[in-house]
């Protein structure tokens, strides 16, 4: 570090799943969650400066109300070294029961967040009642929804977001390869919403599916070191 | 066991689904067996608020220490939640195991405010339970309640099994002990069950009781028509705070709830003997927990829960009797946590704005203040101790210290009160106004001036001074409130002002009989609930259903009681005498004050349980307190290696 005034910041990233009452969770709530259990587990996180100093939590990308993550990612920072196994053991003893801890490592010089550099997401629906949409969405020419925000609401296309739509066994499932992160991400409310309005599946179907986030995928580091 | 099934379609529908859903850090699961008892505590408002209530994690804990009994939580699901469940067939259930209610062995609802009555009925109608005590042939579930309304809950009586009276984390235990053997038991009737809870202090079995009215409507006669029940029923106390276990295995809530944050009570009562306030009479007399054990307890919630905020609750902290060795000393452990402590209900002094300048550690929130009413001598009517020259030096204390958000609260309608009374509310808002000019802040520079000027109505409380008092009525209220809109004028300052109707509702129920229960079925029928909630809240419903019964809101509202009469909540004794309320309340039409307790003991009658600040406490346990300074070192001896890992 070129700044000697500089704090010794160490970056840990963590890997985990939610599912069962987490699942309902905003994301506001999964942060408190996290830090939290952070907390409880003493771990000597690093605070943010100031009047009401925080702790430092980058996580990869909130997934939406009511849905499960099978690798979900959140960087931690910390103040002093702790070891990965230390990390993990202490940690799994906090956090609340459907939260678990699937590895961790340390992050070394790395430019960019992990929140910027999320490009795309697997993602699995699995209907109560039969429902293959494969085809149908994967041929659409278009897939357009009414997306709703705080203001406005405007009319998107979701169909050049979607990737890829993987084969499945199960005829009641749709696994799919979308884009995702903070400049075009694949809201998995409008898609259903979409199978709702353009290829008339029942709401009913469709809005109990379980959704399962099973992976993000990452664009490449860049270090500092170039 | 049959269990409720929330389906993905009914969760991803409703607005914050994580309040039903359970599977907090600290949650209680337990498996059920024949002979386990399974109480269900009820809090008749949303999760976010009954999640915030320390009467709730007290009771959690002590009974899910035992192993005969499981502990679940109940709360009302909001209106859109509601709407589902009806249309769904889905009954209310507990959030542990979304067991439907009516299968459990107790309900035992939490009496906050009056205002939560049309929730228990609501809570009860969802779980097809019969809201009269008479309907329900069955032992169980056995329907009680507990809290502070449970001195006066005559208007709720008629659906109540039992009743709690005074300190329930000392009584829950041998209530339980009791409900546990009876349910052995093969042939166990209610009346006999119900008789033999009798016989513990405290507890009230209202069906055990006649009520008889005059021609004019007032109670003739509250007899006991069971030889198990006490003329009276004394409230059960805590005589030591120390001594009852305390839940510091908090619950953490994973969605975030109104008081979000770590709670220790310092003390319970009040020394002050504000006449309007019910709250500092039913908890006669103080008694305060040790710093040394309030420490500890800190330590181990912070712990176990991760929070970053500890509140100490108590109705006055100011008058916590070593607060500044205690908060020294939590700062010290809590700091290098990244805990901070927040001290509400402080009195205006400058220890006190000293204490707020440290433990805000900078910040600059906005500040409350509590002068009550507008002038001096409406100040010594109600007997609250605090003068224009407080309010004011705090003011320019505060504004000095760079802040400039303050909130001034105020009650129209309190007794006695005139139209100078209600002028001078905006006088002494103005006053301050004009402190803010003449102040320049001495850390940081000058903000523009942003108060808010808030009134609440006076609604006169069982078990006070007040409770012989009249109530204003709404166009009184209403006349006074537009003397306020006019002479507020500074644009520094905003006046709020709360829905007349709201408080002419809460005076009917503050002060009801048992004659208002089927109106609170008729109410509920309409589809009145969240009464506590200004956009729910309906008041046409509920006058409407008065009048059906045949009931005047003015019989409990408007006219003042005579000295003779009986209450309805007369059989109910808090420990303070009715003779006592009636000298302060001669004392109030004098503005005359009474001195707090420390200073001079006034024979109120709390003196009885031998306790806490009490004259007739035994000596030793509280002088042990130690000095301090002695304090500090004895504590860093015993605690300090191990407050920071």
């Amino acid at each position: 570090m070129s700044d000697p005034n500089a704090v010794q910041k160490w970056q840990v990233r963590l890997c985990f799943s939610i599912k069962g009452a987490l699942v309902w969770l905003g994301h506001l709530d999964m942060m408190r969650t996290m830090e939290r259990s952070l907390r409880r587990a003493e771990l000597p996180l690093f605070y943010s400066q100031g009047f009401n100093p925080r702790p430092e939590l980058v996580f990869a990308l909130p997934a939406g109300v009511g849905i499960e993550t099978e690798r979900d990612y959140v960087d931690i920072f910390l103040r002093e070294h702790v070891s990965i196994t230390n990390f993990l053991d202490r940690l799994a003893k906090t956090v609340p029961p459907n939260l678990t801890l699937l590895d961790a490592h340390l992050v070394v010089d790395e430019k960019k967040s992990i929140m910027g550099r999320v490009c795309a997401a697997d993602y699995g629906l699995y209907f109560p009642k039969a429902a293959s949409f494969g085809t149908l969405i994967w041929e659409a020419q278009a897939m357009q929804v009414e997306k709703h925000s705080k203001k406005k609401s405007r009319i998107i296309d979701l169909r050049p977001m979607l990737l890829e739509v993987y084969d499945s066994e199960d005829s009641n499932a749709l696994e799919i390869k979308v884009k995702a992160g903070s400049a075009e991400n694949m809201r998995m409310d409008l898609l259903s919403q979409v199978l709702v309005d353009q290829f008339g599946a029942s709401e009913d179907n469709v809005n109990n599916a379980r959704i399962v986030r099973h992976d993000l995928y990452f664009l490449p580091v860049k270090t500092n070191k170039g | 066991m049959n269990c409720v099934n929330l389906s993905r379609s009914l969760l991803r529908s409703v607005e914050k689904p994580a309040r039903y859903v359970g599977g907090e850090v600290n949650s209680v699961v337990k498996e059920v067996t024949k002979d386990l008892v399974r109480f269900g505590f009820c809090f008749p408002d949303t999760y976010e608020i009954g999640m915030s209530n320390m009467a709730l994690r007290i009771i959690y804990n002590i009974l899910n220490r035992r192993n005969d009994v499981w502990c679940e939580r109940v709360f009302s699901p909001w209106i859109d939640m509601e709407a589902a469940m009806r249309e769904q067939g889905i009954p209310l259930f507990t959030i542990e195991s979304r067991t439907p209610i009516n299968e459990l062995d107790v309900l035992g609802f939490t009496l906050q405010h009056e205002l939560s009555y049309s929730n228990i009925l609501n809570m009860l109608d969802l779980a097809s339970i019969p809201f009269y005590t008479h309907e329900r042939e069955d032992l169980f579930p056995l329907i009680c309640a507990g809290g502070p309304i449970a001195y006066c809950c005559e208007p709720i009586a008629d659906f109540l099994d039992f009743v709690m009276v005074g300190d329930g984390e000392g009584l829950i235990d041998d209530v339980m002990d009791i409900i546990v053997a009876a349910k052995t038991k093969p042939n166990m009737t209610k009346e006999a069950l119900l008789a033999e809870l009798c016989g513990l202090q405290g507890i009230y079995v209202p069906s055990f009781y006649d009520v008889k009215y005059n021609n004019d409507g007032t109670v003739k006669e509250i007899e006991p028509n069971h030889p198990a029940a006490p003329k009276k029923v004394l409230k059960y106390i805590v005589r030591d705070l120390d001594r009852v276990p305390f839940p510091t295995q908090m619950l953490v809530p994973n969605t975030e709830i109104v008081h979000d944050r770590m709670f220790l009570e310092i003390f319970r009562g009040c020394p002050r003997g504000c006449r309007f306030c019910q709250a500092g009479q039913l908890y006669r007399p103080v008694r305060e927990k040790l710093p040394n054990t309030l420490v500890q307890n800190a330590l181990e919630m912070t712990r176990s829960s991760g929070y970053d905020e500890l509140g100490l609750l108590s109705l006055s902290t100011s008058d916590y009797g070593c607060l500044g060795p205690l908060t020294d000393n939590l700062l010290e452990l809590l700091e290098p946590k990244q805990v901070s402590l927040s001290l509400p209900s402080l009195r205006l002094d400058s220890f006190s704005m000293d204490l707020m300048e440290r433990v805000s550690r900078g910040r600059r929130s906005g500040l409350t203040f509590a002068p009550e009413a507008g002038t001096q001598r409406l100040r010594d009517v109600i007997n609250k101790g605090i003068t224009e020259e407080d309010l004011l030096t705090a003011a320019a204390t505060a504004f000095a210290g760079g802040y400039a958000g303050i909130k001034l609260y105020f009650m129209l309608g309190l007794p006695t009160e005139t139209e100078e009374d209600v002028a001078g509310i905006a006088d002494l808002a103005n006053k301050v106004a004009e402190v803010h000019r003449n102040t320049t802040p001495v850390k940081g520079k000058r903000r523009r001036l942003s108060m808010v000027v808030s009134t609440s109505m006076f609604v006169p409380k069982p078990f006070t001074p007040f409770q012989w008092a009249a109530q204003d009525s709404i166009e009184k209220m209403q006349e006074k409130q537009d003397i306020l809109k006019e002479n507020i004028k500074n644009r520094g300052i905003r006046y709020n002002w709360h829905d007349a109707t709201v408080s002419r509702w809460e005076a009917v129920l503050a002060r009801g009989d048992r004659r208002l229960a089927p109106v609170l079925v008729r109410g509920l029928r309409q589809g009145q609930t969240f009464d506590a909630w200004d956009e729910q809240f309906n008041g046409e419903v509920w006058f409407e259903a008065m009048a059906v019964e045949g009931l005047d809101p003015d019989f409990y509202t408007t006219r003042q009681r005579t000295k003779e009469e009986i209450f309805p909540w007369d059989h109910i004794d808090c420990g303070v005498s009715k003779s006592f309320f009636w000298s302060e309340w001669e004392k109030a039409q004098r503005a005359e004050l009474t001195a707090e307790c420390r200073t001079a003991c006034h024979a109120c009658g709390a003196q009885q349980f031998k306790c806490g600040i009490c004259p007739t406490a035994p000596t030793q346990i509280k002088s042990e307190q130690p000095q301090s300074n002695d304090f500090k070192s004895s504590h860093s001896r015993e605690q300090g290696g191990a407050a920071y890992v």
